[in-house]
Order: C-alpha cells, then sequence, then structure tokens
C-alpha cells in the first residue's frame, strides 16, 4: 500500500436541517455555516488555501450558481476555488486529492441547497436522458422503488424487514438535535404507513429538507493546530457506474462494493465490520440494505453502529447528506456527539452516493489515530 | 425606526422560468425512435460480445465498445422491476391515476427497457409477462410514448 499524506477533519458545522427555512436566502446559511466551522478551529479566512463547494443549478434556480457561494465564502483576494454538481462528500474527496498532491494544506469544503424554493422530484426526474427515461416522468423515488423490488424479489427481503430498519433509523435519530424528523416511529407503524411508490411506503422514505453545511481539512503538522482530536483520513474511494436503469442489476451495488473494499484495503482493514459506525447516505431501508450487502456488513447486528445519526430517513438535504455523514463521523470520533455518541468509537465507515439508485459511490475510512507514521 | 430594529415576516420573490429544449435524437436514438413511429418495430443493437442492448445507445455501456447490427426485438417480454406508483405527482408523472412503472426484458433483448403499466396495473408482478400496446397508425411520433403502456398477458 502507498505512502500517504495524512489529512484530517478539524471542524463541521451544519445548520440544523429543516422543511424550509423561510428566514434566510440559501447563500446566508452557507455563510453561517462557514463561519462557524472557521470558529470551531479558530481559522482566519486567509488560512485556508483552497475552497471547493457542491450544489445542482436546478435547485438554485439560476446557472453557474456556484458564484453566489464564491462570494460568501469570502473571495477577495482571489482563491483556488472548484464547485461540482455533486454532494459535499465528493468535494471532500477533490480537497483530499489536492493534498495529495502536495499544493495545498488546508481547504474549506462546503455545501447548500434550498430544495424548498423548487421541485426536487421534478428536478431528480430530468436526471435522466431526455429520450428513453425522462418523458415517462421518472423520479428518484420511483427508481428505487424498482430498485427495491428487485432487491427483495432476488433476496426474499420482505416489507417488514424494511419497516425494522427504517425504525432503527428513526430510533437513533431522536438523539440528533440537528434532524428533521426527531419522532421515533416503531417498524409497526412506519409498516402502516400508506405506499408512496410500492414497495416504498411514506415511512420509508427520506424528508425533504434543507440546510448548509461546511467541513475543515487540514495536512498533518496543521491538524493538530486546529482541533484538539483531528479525525484522520484512512482511506478513500469513489466509484460511479453506468446510469440505464435497464443495464444494471439493481439488487446490488458493484459501485459500493469495489469502492468499500478499495478504501479499506488503503486503510489497512481486511472488512467493513471492523469499524465502530457506519453512516450510510441511503434514503430508504431498501437501498440501505443493497449497501449492507454490498458493504458486508449487517443491518440488524449491533455492531458496527449503523447510521447513530439517523441517517438520510431522518434528514436528507439534497447535496448536504453525504457530506453530513463525514461530519457525523468527525463529531464521533473527536468527542462530539452528544447523547449520541457511540462509546468507544476510534474507526468509522462513511458512505456517500450520487444519482439514480446507488448510481455512483464514495467510501471513507476515518479513524482517531494518523493512518501513516 | 432604524431598519434593523424593523420586525419583517419572510418574503419571497416569485420566479417562473421556462426552458424550451429541443434535444436532437442523433443516428442510434433517432433510428430507434423512427421505428416506433413507422414500423411499430423495436429494435435493439448488438454490442461485443454479442447482448442486445435495448433501448440502444450506439455503443455499450458496459465496456465503451461500439454498438454493431440492429436487432428487432420482440413487442412483448418479462417485468424484472416494478415500482407502483400509488401518489401520482402532477407535472410529474404522466397519468393523475395510480399506474406502474416497469423495467421489461424484451424477447431478444439483453437488457431492460423501462416503460409503464397502467391498466391492471395492481396485477403487475417480477416475472408477469407483458406486450407493448402501440399508439394507432397516424398517431405515432417517433418517442418512447408510441407505446402507449404495457399490458399484462395471461399467464403460460
Amino acid at each position: 500500500m502507498p505512502q500517504l499524506r495524512n489529512v484530517a477533519i478539524v471542524a463541521f458545522a451544519q445548520l440544523p436541517v429543516v422543511a424550509r427555512d423561510e428566514h434566510r436566502t440559501a447563500t446566508e446559511m452557507l455563510y453561517l455555516a462557514v463561519r462557524q466551522a472557521l470558529e470551531q478551529c479558530q481559522a482566519r479566512r486567509d488560512d485556508i488555501d483552497y475552497q471547493i463547494a457542491g450544489s445542482t443549478d436546478y435547485m438554485d434556480g439560476r446557472p453557474f450558481g456556484f458564484v453566489t457561494a464564491l462570494e460568501s465564502l469570502g473571495s477577495w483576494p482571489p482563491r483556488q476555488d472548484l464547485h461540482l454538481e455533486m454532494d459535499g462528500t465528493f468535494c471532500a474527496y477533490y480537497a483530499w486529492l489536492r493534498m495529495q498532491a502536495g499544493d495545498c494544506e488546508t481547504a474549506l469544503v462546503v455545501a447548500h441547497g434550498k430544495v424548498s424554493e423548487g421541485d426536487p422530484r421534478r428536478v431528480t426526474n430530468l436526471q435522466m436522458d431526455p429520450y428513453y427515461h425522462a418523458p415517462l416522468g421518472i423520479d428518484a423515488i420511483a427508481s428505487s422503488a424498482l430498485q427495491a423490488s428487485m432487491y427483495m424479489a432476488r433476496t426474499g427481503v420482505g416489507d417488514h424487514e424494511l419497516a425494522r430498519v427504517a425504525a432503527r433509523n428513526r430510533a437513533h435519530g431522536a438523539r440528533n438535535p440537528d434532524n428533521q424528523v426527531r419522532a421515533v416511529a416503531t417498524a409497526e407503524e412506519l409498516q402502516s404507513t400508506p405506499f408512496v411508490v410500492e414497495p416504498l411506503r411514506q415511512g420509508y422514505l427520506a424528508p425533504v429538507g434543507e440546510t448548509a453545511t461546511c467541513l475543515i481539512l487540514a495536512v498533518e503538522g496543521k491538524a493538530e493546530r486546529m482541533c484538539d482530536r483531528p479525525v484522520w483520513i484512512h482511506g478513500v474511494d469513489h466509484r460511479s457506474e453506468l446510469q440505464t436503469l435497464g443495464a444494471r442489476d439493481l439488487s446490488r451495488s458493484a459501485g459500493a462494493r469495489l469502492a468499500s473494499e478499495r478504501a479499506l484495503a488503503l486503510a489497512g482493514l481486511d472488512r467493513a465490520d471492523q469499524v465502530d459506525l457506519a453512516e450510510l447516505a441511503a434514503t430508504n431501508p431498501a437501498e440501505e440494505m443493497v449497501l449492507c450487502d454490498a458493504l458486508g456488513l449487517d443491518p440488524f447486528a449491533s455492531r458496527p453502529v449503523l447510521n447513530p445519526s439517523g441517517g438520510p430517513l431522518c434528514a436528507d438535504p439534497v447535496m448536504s447528506t453525504g457530506l453530513i455523514r463525514l461530519g457525523e463521523a468527525f463529531r464521533q470520533l473527536a468527542g462530539r456527539a452528544g447523547e449520541r455518541t457511540v462509546s468507544g468509537a476510534e474507526m468509522a465507515l462513511v458512505h456517500g452516493q450520487q444519482g439514480h439508485c446507488l448510481q455512483t459511490n464514495i467510501v471513507w475510512i476515518c479513524g482517531t489515530r494518523r493512518r501513516w507514521s | 425606526m432604524r431598519l434593523g430594529d424593523m420586525v419583517i415576516e419572510p418574503m419571497t420573490q416569485r420566479q417562473v422560468m421556462e426552458f424550451p429544449y429541443k434535444h436532437s435524437t442523433g443516428p442510434i436514438v433517432g433510428r430507434f425512435l423512427a421505428a416506433l413511429k413507422e414500423q411499430r418495430q423495436i429494435w435493439g443493437q448488438r454490442v461485443s460480445g454479442g447482448a442486445v442492448i435495448v433501448p440502444p445507445q450506439g455503443y455499450s455501456e458496459w465496456d465503451g465498445s461500439a454498438g454493431t447490427e440492429w436487432v428487432p426485438v420482440e413487442d412483448q417480454g418479462v417485468v424484472v422491476a416494478v415500482a407502483k406508483v400509488w401518489q401520482p405527482v402532477e407535472r410529474l408523472h404522466p397519468f393523475p391515476e395510480p399506474f406502474a412503472y416497469v423495467l421489461v426484458r424484451l424477447e431478444g433483448a439483453d437488457t431492460a427497457l423501462l416503460h409503464v403499466v397502467k391498466t391492471d396495473f395492481d396485477h403487475v408482478r417480477i416475472g408477469s409477462r407483458v406486450r407493448a400496446e402501440w399508439l394507432p397508425d397516424g398517431e405515432r411520433r417517433g418517442s418512447i410514448w408510441d407505446i402507449r403502456e404495457f399490458r399484462l398477458l395471461p399467464a403460460a
């Protein structure tokens, strides 16, 4: 395995996720998150070498919308900046790559999006090709239901197992003050909610919500000065597969499997269940079970603890959902997770995704100790 | 009163945007759509390894190799995934009443086509056999909607 540069998460800030923040613009929300994160690690704006933002113009309702983020970050003197139309977790990956290339030592990673201002289900429809898929009106909830049907047919998993996975997330999520949904619900209660797109019930779907998020990365030598308990990156890998729904086995996630194998190998681990907790960016319980299958995790085991934050079923702010998973790993391993702390946790697996039916996956392995000496 | 002391109710600015697009269909998608209109025939494309891709892209989505010969496939096949939309969304979904999205592996094809089942959709399941219900001559315009829906066939 290669000897890489040790990089750590030194701060993470988010606004509590809400259905609609009618008091702030998207960039005002982002501004608060950035200021909170800088304050956490006592950094001045000029201490940060590199900045990268994740957002999508269809949600913002303006092309090249990232320029407003650029301004609210404070971009004078001119900055090294990049924007991805991807969840912030992928932005963190590119910042980590820049650090491996050796041309920056600190990075601001942000994500924003006010989904309540537009029409998110129509946006997920427009992600598809304009000839064969989009004209049929399929959106991400419907494509997730196709995936769930294939997974359930292949494995024999039933409605009740989905309800149990959803209920576990809801139980954990009640302890997270940043969640949009904080009410506990039993599997029986969730299983009695109506189908939205069968086999997915109302109780199995992530709530639509919004926030802004900011994570700060720093290399060894600086990280220790910015944070008393930096959380170190031990491994990461990112894989994308084809989009066409009918050309994929949706009941499996080959991309998540490969990304986790590579990330674990980089971290010097053999199996995913060697970590203490995992944060998975699954937006419904069937997707979570497809992921567990790919990663080699048991969705009903007590260790590793799955989604101690409550996961996306309790808060799913588009573009930030994956970055929040990474931020949660930081809060858990840096002793900032409050009531939802997983006791004795030293290693975490973090998943992020983009696209329909887990088309693109990223897996991070994080730990309380430096990876490379 | 100073502006900073003024209590203001949350306000919004309404903006309605309309951006009509005219997407070129190209030689591959274009041929596929033209055949729906002119021939009531679904065509796939062979790719390396011999698999037949429906709908065709001009290349293999698996390995990026170029598509080769055109291959006609049947307009009936087996449902491999089903999503029943019990709560359709206005301006998104094609019907105001419940319906199902299905992935159909047509006879002769190695990938599955996305479409809808409307009639008796509540009876469709994985493994169901379905057949295309075509729009009549003169109404087809070279669109995936030249197939009105897929209908359940009696179990064999």
